[in-house]
């Protein structure tokens, strides 16, 4: 029993959280003026119209008030962060061509290996470059465009064009949406081309590492007609004292009979303010997988959103959250239903645990000509103990009949007569709870690929071990 | 944004603009308040105070469940202006309050203090009125049971405004059914508190919307001791260009335990310009409770109208079997066998 309980444990915390030196080659003042904008750009070598449209969207942010609902945001000075950091590094499609210092923090978090095992493609970005970006070689012959979003923008610059910020997220969408467009820098730009299908996943990982940064990454991802993709993001930051920003932006274009599954595995260290944006725009017979899980973060607010407008689009959504000590886990789905026949699921777990806050914050909006479309809402939430708060705020809005419309949710402890069961068994209450929330959380641990299952499943133990030991 | 427009989150509006309220003269109408049942008694403020002084209520303007004073500010009433009826326990037959009829603008604060130990049916009817801005506070003592009916078919050009809290005090239980089946605009803020342990909150409420009819609901239920138990069940049917709103909420604060709570919304689509918007809330702050919630909206669907079409039934009637089949389990608990026949003409009537 006692070796059991040791590899429950052998993942710690200080994996994430350990800083490395910081080696930055280039690092902007504290703050959002019109010149940290204009030097982002310059050294990027940006074309004109990005320029334009960091800067529209630059005064946009100056006349836009933080949002006041949801989760307190005062801790969040925007005037101490830091919004552009390159690291000292080329980028580089040869693993031992990436800085020793670098390589080590991704060693430590097991990218490379991943990658031989079982991945179609990686990238990693440190702070706001991306220093790594590989992909196979078969895939390349295909016609599969998986690059860094800055190599994206020089090289394929009017499928950048089309499609960044034009018709999924809107510059002026709001605040943080704003302060992304002005800022973005790094983050993953797929291509698949018509009919293709990628059965491996593609993954990237973002780590930040400068004290007080942020992180703005853009993340574009086009499935055209009847292709296939699956996409794997993974995030983490060391912790420092000084609050850090992540404000990315994910946009997902999925074309007639298209399909694309996004899973995403956010670990921020516990003082990041997490307020991301991801949406997905779905045509005709289109399939979106959103999976979620959100483990780290001192606040989360994040809704993926789906926007069905293709007859017979189809929206899943797969989310867990733990709140621990400290923790805001501000998160839902929203989908919005345009045209007809259009089917959705959520799917929503969460855990309180150690005075942690979960939130479950979504919305549903089944427009005029959306007939026939079906909605199914489940949330789940376990509370660990009596200091933790989960609240469910699920928003529906329909305008049309002829649909079916069904919303459910459920908050609850462990029950005592579970424990006791497994006690007689002899397992200790630590394992008891542990074993139970293993099982709750379950339908998430299988969506994800075997690695990430294993990592999430740890730090899940790892962070209840802290609550309840 | 005009000021009469309510925002509930997102693009969830309640538009009250219609009532236009700079346009309205109000009165004060306690006159209006007529209460049929000879032991029950109108009493003092300073009775009042008196029975009230182990109570904590707030004021409404405090009550952070009641959105938007601002429509029960421009009551303005004084505390010497509230009409308050005390229900003893000796009371045996059903109380009938009746509102409105003298006046065509009225602002009314009631309040209503049911002895511990009472046993009693309220039934409430409102008279055909321009505009009736309404705040009840109703206190039930320990051990008491009460039944509040709110029969609510006024005419459809009437605008309501109300705002009902009942504090619950141990083991007593008390029962809203709320029967909204009239008026143009009906915003009705439904509040529970659960004062002390072992109490009971059940909120019932059924909606029949036509034409440009609204109705806005709002039911709350607040956990503020252990051991208290509550159940939310509202039914809803939809026609024509009406809107629902519907907004529940169950909150259990940090120390109340081992508490239940259950709410359900379900609501019936009859055409395709209504529209409703759901949005049941839980807040729970404390681990050793059971809470669950559940919404759904759906239509009639052709293969029920075909069961009944190949048995010889018409479509028309085939609806309005359907429909007072699914509001029956909210009709049933009235338990008054007159009110009920008469609610299910009103029903049929406005099916036609």
């Amino acid at each position: 029993m006692s070796d059991n309980k040791q590899s429950h444990f052998t993942i710690d915390r200080a994996l994430y959280e350990q800083a490395d030196v910081d080696n930055s080659k280039y690092k902007s003042s504290p703050g959002l003026t019109e010149d940290v904008i204009l030097d982002i750009s310059s050294q990027k070598n940006e074309p004109k119209w990005m320029l334009e449209k960091r800067l529209q969207a630059f005064e946009l942010f100056k006349h836009t008030a933080i949002p006041t609902w949801g989760p307190d945001l005062s801790g969040l000075n925007l005037d101490d962060i830091i919004y552009f950091i390159r690291p000292d590094a080329q980028e580089s499609n040869v693993w031992k061509d990436v800085p020793k210092e670098i390589r080590q923090t991704f060693d430590r978090l097991g990218i490379p290996e991943a990658e031989k095992k079982y991945l179609g493609g990686v990238g990693a970005q440190y702070d706001s470059d991306v220093i790594y970006h590989n992909i196979q070689e078969d895939l390349k012959k295909k016609g599969v465009i998986f690059e860094n979003m800055d190599v994206a923008l020089r090289e394929h610059e009017d499928l950048v064009k089309k499609y960044f910020m034009t018709q999924c997220i809107l510059v002026n969408d709001h605040k943080f949406s704003m302060l992304h467009a002005s800022v973005w820098s790094g983050g993953t730009f797929i291509y698949i081309p018509p009919g293709v299908k990628v059965n491996l996943p593609l993954q990237a990982y973002f780590r930040m590492n400068a004290q007080s940064g942020g992180q703005f990454e853009h993340t574009l991802i086009i499935a055209d007609v009847g292709s296939e993709v699956q996409y794997i993001e993974g995030c983490s930051a060391p912790r420092y004292t000084i609050n850090s920003l992540h404000a990315g932006g994910v946009e997902i274009f999925v074309h007639k009979n298209a399909r694309v599954r996004y899973y995403s595995i956010e670990n921020w260290s516990k003082n990041t303010y997490n307020l991301n944006t991801k949406r997905a725009l779905v045509d005709e017979d289109g399939i979106i997988e959103w999976i979620n899980a959100n483990m780290g973060s001192g606040v989360t607010m994040l809704y993926p959103s789906s926007i069905l407008r293709g007859r017979g689009a189809r929206s899943d959504f797969l989310g867990v959250a733990f709140a621990g000590s400290g923790q805001n886990q501000d998160t839902g789905a929203k989908v919005i239903h345009v045209a007809p026949d259009t089917k959705s699921t959520i799917r929503s777990k969460s855990i309180s645990s150690g005075g942690g806050v979960c939130t479950y914050r979504g919305y549903v909006y089944i427009g005029e000509n959306a007939e026939r479309s079906k909605v199914d809402v489940e949330c789940n939430a376990l509370l660990i103990d009596d200091e933790s708060i989960s609240n469910t705020h699920p928003y529906m809005k329909i305008d049309t009949d002829n649909v079916n419309i069904v919303h459910e949710a459920q908050v609850g402890k462990i029950g005592d007569e579970e424990i006791f069961y497994l006690q007689s068994r002899g397992l200790s209450i630590e394992q008891a709870r542990q074993l139970i929330v293993s099982g709750f959380i379950e339908p998430i641990i299988k969506a994800l690929p075997l690695e990430y299952a294993l990592e999430l499943n740890r730090l899940i133990e790892l962070e209840m071990e802290a609550s309840v030991g | 944004m005009n000021k009469d427009i309510l925002k509930y989150g997102i693009g969830i509006v309640a538009d009250m603009t219609a009532i236009d309220f700079d346009a309205r003269v109000f009165e004060h109408g306690n006159m209006n308040v007529v209460v049929d049942n000879l032991k029950v008694k109108k009493i003092s403020t300073k009775e009042c105070e008196e029975k009230l002084k182990n109570w904590k209520i707030q004021k409404v303007e405090k009550r952070k469940e009641i959105v938007d004073v601002r429509f029960y500010k421009q009551n303005a009433i004084e505390p010497t202006d509230i009409v308050t009826f005390f229900i003893p326990k000796t009371v045996d037959k059903p109380v009938h309050i009746y509102i409105g009829d003298k006046q065509k603008n009225v602002l009314i604060y009631l309040r209503i203090i049911v002895e511990a130990g009472a046993r009693v049916t309220i039934i409430e009817s409102i008279q055909d009125i321009e505009y009736c801005g309404m705040i009840l506070d109703v206190i039930v003592g320990e051990g008491a049971y009460v039944k509040y009916i709110i029969d609510q078919r006024v005419d459809d050009k009437s605008f309501l405004i109300h705002a009902r809290t009942a504090f619950v005090g141990k083991n007593a239980i008390y029962r809203w059914i709320d029967i909204e089946l009239g008026s143009a605009i009906s915003k009705q803020t439904i509040v529970t508190e659960l004062v002390d342990e072992g109490a009971r909150a059940e909120t019932y409420g059924l909606f029949f919307g036509i034409d440009n009819q609204l109705i806005d609901l709002k039911t709350t239920i607040l956990h503020n001791a252990s051991h208290t138990t509550s159940d939310m069940h509202v039914k809803g049917v939809l026609s024509g260009h009406a809107k629902g709103i519907y907004y529940g909420l169950i909150r259990i604060p940090h120390g109340s335990y081992t508490c239940d709570g259950k709410q359900r919304e379900e609501t019936l689509l009859l055409s395709k310009d209504s529209e409703i918007n759901s949005i049941p809330n839980l807040e729970i702050e404390n681990n050793d409770v059971k809470c669950r919630h559940a919404v759904s909206t759906a239509n009639i669907d052709t293969e029920s109208l075909f069961y009944f079409q190949s048995r010889g039934i018409e479509n028309d009637t085939a609806i309005q079997s359907i429909v007072e089949g699914y509001l029956m389990e909210i009709i049933d608990l009235v338990g008054d066998e007159t009110l009920m026949k008469s609610i299910k003409s009103t029903i049929i009537k406005k099916l036609k």
